[in-house]
């Protein structure tokens, strides 16, 4: 640490090393038409994605717009609550916060008939079972705890069909499907 | 130096608050129309440049999400800065200057609403001794107002001219907010808000209040 010289009236005074100056503010989140198109979706148990009008590739879960072609989406497109693992990773730390316990699975779902994959999580499969191309089923929450939230669906779980093929060398390194 | 000049320009309507859409749904048509009236296509763009600040939106990072509405894909070149338009088109011009590109979009935007706008701004302020005072923007300036008055260079008639001045020029600008015709007394009638500032009318006093921070 540098040498200080304080002034007469500061010397023997204890040094402030550091402030604590918590900060709090309440903000009114909008997610947006496009979002609350979906998360409205999600309350009566769809899975709405949103087509560009220009290129075509549907986005799940949707933000307004196409990242390609900087056009809003505007048609929903009612998807299957099916699926395959396109990454996965398997966590194994404890976190500050963490609803489930470790070890488990975030997975990215590429949804049939979707261009981008959801994150969600899978279970129902031990983890060392879990692979890219594996195929997969959405479950949902009870009917009376359905909401306008992503926690509708509970998890992700294998379905039992044949593995599909995966490529990772999609336009957008998001994985191209090829369906077994 | 090379000659730069705005060849297109566009606009949202300035309203107090959007509750049905997002910012990236806000800004893309605007984007859309000024790149349209220039007889562009976003492919001819040289440089991306956009300024706004995270704590209007209250969310980090948030330029990311707006920047999918100039469709960045294949990528682009683009930057953005944590602060205004201004300062986003000081960087694409410097670019320009440098040769680097030969054109440029540069947009700013700033959705207020979903936070109390007055103490989001204090978070600007510095850190250690202003910030955790959370002086509000209306306080800041009757500190300002209050330091001109007691040094005699300015008296509160002053102030409420150039409030009755710059409300009633607000009555031709479309995007204004805050527009009426009252003379300079009607003004100084009105109660302060903070004192020795802010004399609003009643709807808009109240307006601010709803925003305010709960803690």
């Amino acid at each position: 640490m540098a040498e200080l010289t304080l002034p007469k009236s500061l010397q023997g005074v204890e040094l402030v090393k550091s402030v604590r100056t918590p900060a709090e503010l309440r903000y009114q989140y909008t997610a947006g038409a496009a979002t609350t198109r979906f998360l409205t979706g999600l309350a009566q148990k769809k899975i709405l994605g949103e087509r560009c009008p220009k290129c075509g590739k549907v986005y799940i879960p949707p933000r307004g717009c196409c990242a390609s072609d900087g056009v809003p989406t505007t048609d929903q497109i009612d998807l299957p609550h099916v699926g395959t693992v396109t990454s996965f990773c398997i966590v194994n730390v404890q976190f500050y916060g963490q609803a489930m316990e470790v070890p488990y699975t975030s997975a990215l779902i590429m949804l049939d008939g979707a261009d981008l994959s959801l994150m969600h999580l899978l279970q129902e499969v031990a983890v060392e079972d879990v692979h890219i191309g594996m195929r997969v089923e959405a479950v949902w929450v009870d009917d009376d705890k359905i909401g306008p939230t992503l926690e509708s669906i509970r998890y992700f779980r294998p379905n039992g069909e044949p593995d599909a093929e995966v490529k990772q060398t999609g336009e957008h390194g998001w994985g191209e499907l090829e369906h077994a | 130096m090379r000659e730069v000049a705005i060849i297109s320009f566009a606009q949202s309507t300035h309203v107090r608050a959007v509750a049905n859409a997002n910012e990236v749904e806000m800004l893309m048509p605007v984007t859309a129309a000024a790149i349209e009236r220039a007889g562009m296509t976003k492919n001819d763009i040289g440089f991306t440049c956009s300024g706004s600040t995270d704590y209007l939106a209250g969310t980090a990072f948030s330029f990311v999400s707006t920047l999918d509405g100039v469709g960045p894909w294949p990528p682009i070149q683009e930057s953005h800065v944590e602060m205004d338009g201004a300062w986003a088109l000081y960087e694409a011009w410097v670019k320009l200057q440098l040769g680097e590109i030969d054109s440029a979009l540069v947009y700013s935007y700033g959705k207020s609403s979903p936070g109390p706008t007055h103490e989001v701004q204090s978070r600007q302020l510095d850190p250690y001794f202003v910030a955790p005072l959370w002086p509000d923007t209306i306080s800041l300036s009757a500190l300002q107002a209050r330091a001109l008055l007691e040094s005699g260079k300015a008296t509160e008639k002053d102030f409420a001219d150039v409030v009755a001045r710059s409300r009633r020029a607000a009555l031709d600008n479309p995007h204004a907010q805050l527009k009426w015709d009252k003379s300079a007394d009607q003004v100084l009638a009105e109660p302060m808000l903070v004192d020795p500032q802010g004399r609003l009318p009643a709807d808009h006093r109240r307006r601010r209040r709803g925003g305010d921070r709960r803690r």
